[in-house]
């Protein structure tokens, strides 16, 4: 069930909420039974999908649980469950997702012809295989006891964030579950979370009616023979894409963070305006920051434990990431990219002492810093669409100017000159482009939006309510909250995102969010 | 207590500013069914011209049930000379959908008439079945308002969320009777309104226009690749229209079929045809003789006009003697 489907808004949330109320009113056990609402809702939500990838959740829950209590219980095997653990999560995200990936390079270095298996990839597996082995090593480390499993499986399953996250630390969530009471509702969270949920809903919708449509159009061409972007059709594509991945993905957390607080439950910010950081390493800061610091605690500091060299940690972290995001050699080379840049990236901060980049102007230093910064992460989401290294590459080539650069007509036509000065490589002649070149104006809209403006919690003032424990994201702009109260207007205003949410459900063509492929 | 306050409002004004814009979508949607809208006065004059020549028969007649494989491709005419009965064309665009079109074979078939049922390939296929785009909605709504009134209420919410804004004022100002203009493109699916004939055939698929022509080489690269297929036996389109052979039968109305034309493509040989072959074998567990085979109805791209089912006023010609023959043991 997607958040976006009619089905999910108009019965499958309602309902849910309406159980959740009638759970908070309990006399007794109030909070015990608003967890049994919360798992039962979840695991229906997931089953929705399909019922026998239920059994395989149900499975891993009662596994993992298991072996958290055996780590708590066998002190002196704690380390040997802990890994067993470790390793039959990862044995069945490899099954599931990553099988055919070995067998087709198996194939392909050994030249045998084993044939690929029939695996469908198990919605969110990545996800709660990952909230599980963190809840595990938190348990192995001390920093928790062993909770209940009405609890545990409530804050694994819990639907707003089941699925693709945000990836959450239990000392942040797993409080607000072990509530004695939950704040009876209609609360102030409930208006809130509304408002929130049908923000993210709306950023969804234009990453499929505006961007998408761009972004495929461009990266689709690369499969046809005989086509070859240029610089400005390569860089357009790639700008879609960037900003179609940008408003698709932070969509959806925003909208399970408000879900979340539909339920009183603060779910931690995943995104804080990513394309306005001025560093590669502010870039990680901003973007998917639950998976930044997952990565960061779980994989990057072990690995600086036992490898010195603190540019190979980066890459290694940075490589599994991007291994961690498909099953494919271009996701590799997305996450090996980082990896590098940031390696230069933390370089050239470290020499910045004697070498100083800034220039005189601060606001062109800043302005070259944010174009750098993003013509990298831009470079990166190539290796990240592309269905092939090789397209891929064909795209790069036409980015960074391979294939020459072609103008419109139209421009020659209106500066003669520009045509008479023979600029080796450029060329005038009609561009590809999807519905025309005026089309795709709206692109440059989304992307003034998406760097420039403040984003949606800055707009709310709302940054530090949906932010739990010493957890801190980035650097965000604190700024006077132009919604100061959610009042009559802003109730209006949801309502009417809602309406137009379902009006133009039944005429554009749905798609799933990008990261239920991860 | 103020934030209580506020937060009550908040839901209130959500609750309320999301009742009010949908029931006044609705409402509106609802208000302007059966305004006669400009864009769609071809398909409108297309059936009134069916309705007309329905009125004109008397006794057992011959009722072609089809989209506009047959609008485009029968010569009514033809047969009602061989066999001196009437044929009503029922062919109408495919829009229209299954259901609609048997909507209206539903109320002209009667006593000791015979239906040849003579769908393109696609009509089975439960994807074709719930398409809804403007022409369809605009032909629930506008060109067949007794229709749509007969729908659930499920589909005609569907309905009326599914039309366009535009699509929706244009309905609204037609109802009021505000003019409308609106410029005619040259189009795919655009045909002049004095190109019916008394029967409701098109008469103007004798000459490609430079339109058309883009239109037939678009046509004739894409492929059509549900033929190739099973479908489900319990989908949709299997359910209704045996649905209607009972009906017939209850009536007493003798029910045959036909398969439609198509265009010559070399993969209908050397691929199989699952679809077709599911079509017989329904058609055949249903008692209903089938009179032509799949491999029968294929037609060289030059008796194509501009889509892969239309044919031209040669193929139609050519056709309807093939159908004459078919049809020689049965009258």
């Amino acid at each position: 069930m997607l958040f976006t489907s009619l089905e999910f808004i108009l019965i499958f949330l309602p309902c849910t909420l309406l159980a959740f109320f009638w759970a908070t009113q309990a006399k007794a056990h109030s909070a015990r039974y608003c967890l049994v609402v919360l798992s039962l809702t979840s695991l229906i939500f997931y089953s929705y999908w399909s019922i026998p990838y239920l059994g395989l959740l149900v499975f891993s829950l009662s596994f993992n649980y298991g072996i958290g209590l055996a780590i708590r219980k066998y002190d002196s095997w704690k380390k040997g469950f802990l890994y067993f653990g470790i390793l039959f999560d990862l044995g069945l995200l490899a099954y599931f997702k990553y099988v055919n990936f070995f067998i087709e390079n198996f194939n392909l270095l050994s030249g045998s012809q084993h044939s690929l298996l029939s695996i469908t990839l198990p919605l969110g597996i990545s996800f709660f295989t990952f909230q599980q082995i963190a809840y595990r090593m938190e348990v192995y480390r001390g920093n928790r006891k062993q909770d209940d499993f009405l609890t545990y499986v409530s804050c694994v399953t819990f639907f707003p964030h089941l699925i693709a996250g945000p990836i959450v630390y239990y000392a942040e969530l797993i409080p607000q579950f072990k509530k004695k009471s939950f704040p009876k509702l209609p609360s102030r969270n409930l208006s809130l979370g509304l408002l929130v949920f049908l923000i993210g809903l709306w950023k969804k919708n234009c990453a499929d009616w505006f961007l998408m449509p761009h972004a495929n159009f461009y990266f689709e061409l690369l499969a046809q023979k005989n086509v070859e972007l240029t610089l400005v059709e390569g860089w357009f594509g790639t700008l879609a894409y960037t900003l179609q991945l940008y408003f698709d993905f932070s969509g959806y957390c925003d909208m399970a963070i408000g879900l979340g607080l539909l339920f009183n439950i603060r779910l931690p910010l995943n995104f804080n305006s990513p394309y306005q950081s001025l560093s590669l390493r502010e870039f990680w800061q901003r973007w998917h920051m639950t998976l930044s610091r997952f990565i960061r605690t779980y994989v990057y500091e072990p690995l600086m434990e036992i490898i010195p060299s603190r540019a190979l940690c980066i890459l290694l972290a940075m490589t599994l990431s991007g291994f961690w995001h498909g099953a494919g050699w271009t996701f590799v080379a997305w996450g090996f990219f980082h990896g590098v840049c940031l390696c230069l990236n933390h370089i050239l901060g470290n020499l910045s002492p004697w070498v100083s980049f800034k220039l005189s102007r601060p606001k062109l230093s800043t302005f070259l810093s944010g174009m750098i910064t993003l013509m990298a992460v831009m470079t990166g989401w190539v290796f990240f669409r592309a269905s092939s290294m090789g397209e891929a590459l064909q795209m790069l080539k036409a980015m960074y100017g391979g294939n020459g650069l072609a103008l419109p007509r139209s421009l020659a036509l209106a500066f003669p000159a520009l045509d008479s000065w023979n600029i080796p490589g450029v060329t005038f002649s009609s561009m590809f482009s999807h519905g025309g070149v005026a089309n795709g104006f709206i692109v440059f809209v989304f992307f003034g939006v998406a760097v420039l403006l403040p984003n949606l919690y800055e707009w709310l003032g709302e940054f530090e309510t949906v932010i739990e424990g010493d957890y801190r994201h980035g650097k965000l702009q604190r700024m006077e909250p132009v919604v100061r109260s959610l009042g009559a207007l802003s109730g209006a205003f949801a309502g009417g995102l809602l309406f137009l949410h379902i009006l133009n459900y039944f005429t554009v063509a749905r798609r799933a969010f990008l990261y239920f492929n991860f | 207590m103020k934030q209580e306050t506020q937060n009550r409002r908040f839901l209130q004004s959500f609750l309320i500013s999301v009742t009010v814009f949908n029931a006044l979508w609705c409402g509106l949607a609802h208000f302007q069914v059966g305004a006669k809208t400009p864009l769609s006065a071809w398909q409108r004059k297309l059936l009134d011209a069916k309705k007309e020549d329905a009125a004109r028969m008397t006794g057992p007649k011959v009722i072609f049930v089809s989209a506009s494989s047959s609008l485009f491709g029968l010569r009514s005419r033809l047969i009602e000379k061989e066999f001196k009965v009437p044929v009503l064309n029922l062919g109408l665009a495919g829009n229209f959908g299954l259901e609609g079109i048997l909507h209206y074979a539903e109320q002209f078939a009667k006593e000791k008439d015979t239906v040849i049922l003579a769908f393109e390939a696609d009509f089975f296929t439960e994807e074709f079945y719930k398409e809804f785009n403007i022409e369809t909605l605009d032909f629930l709504s506008s060109i067949a308002p007794d229709y749509f009134r007969t729908l659930s209420i499920k589909q005609r919410v569907k309905a009326y969320y599914t039309l366009p804004t535009w699509r929706l004022w244009m309905g609204v100002k037609a109802k009021l009777g505000i003019p409308i203009q609106i410029e005619q493109k040259p189009g795919r699916w655009t045909y002049p309104l004095d190109a019916i004939n008394e029967k409701g055939e098109v008469t103007c698929n004798d000459s490609l226009s430079e339109e058309k022509k883009e239109f037939k080489e678009a046509f004739l690269k894409f492929s059509a690749p549900e033929i190739h297929f099973r479908h489900s036996d319990k989908s949709t389109p299997f359910e209704r229209l045996k649905e209607f052979i009972a009906l017939c039968k209850k009536r007493g109305v003798r029910v045959l079929a036909a398969y439609a034309p198509r265009i010559d493509r070399p993969e209908y040989k050397s691929r199989p045809v699952l679809l077709a072959d599911q079509i017989r074998a329904f058609y055949e567990s249903q008692g209903v003789p089938v009179l032509n085979r799949f491999q029968d109805e294929l037609y060289p791209a030059a008796l194509l006009y501009d889509d892969e089912n239309h044919l031209t006023d040669e193929g139609a010609r050519q056709r309807t003697g093939r159908l004459v023959s078919a049809l020689k043991p049965y009258f």
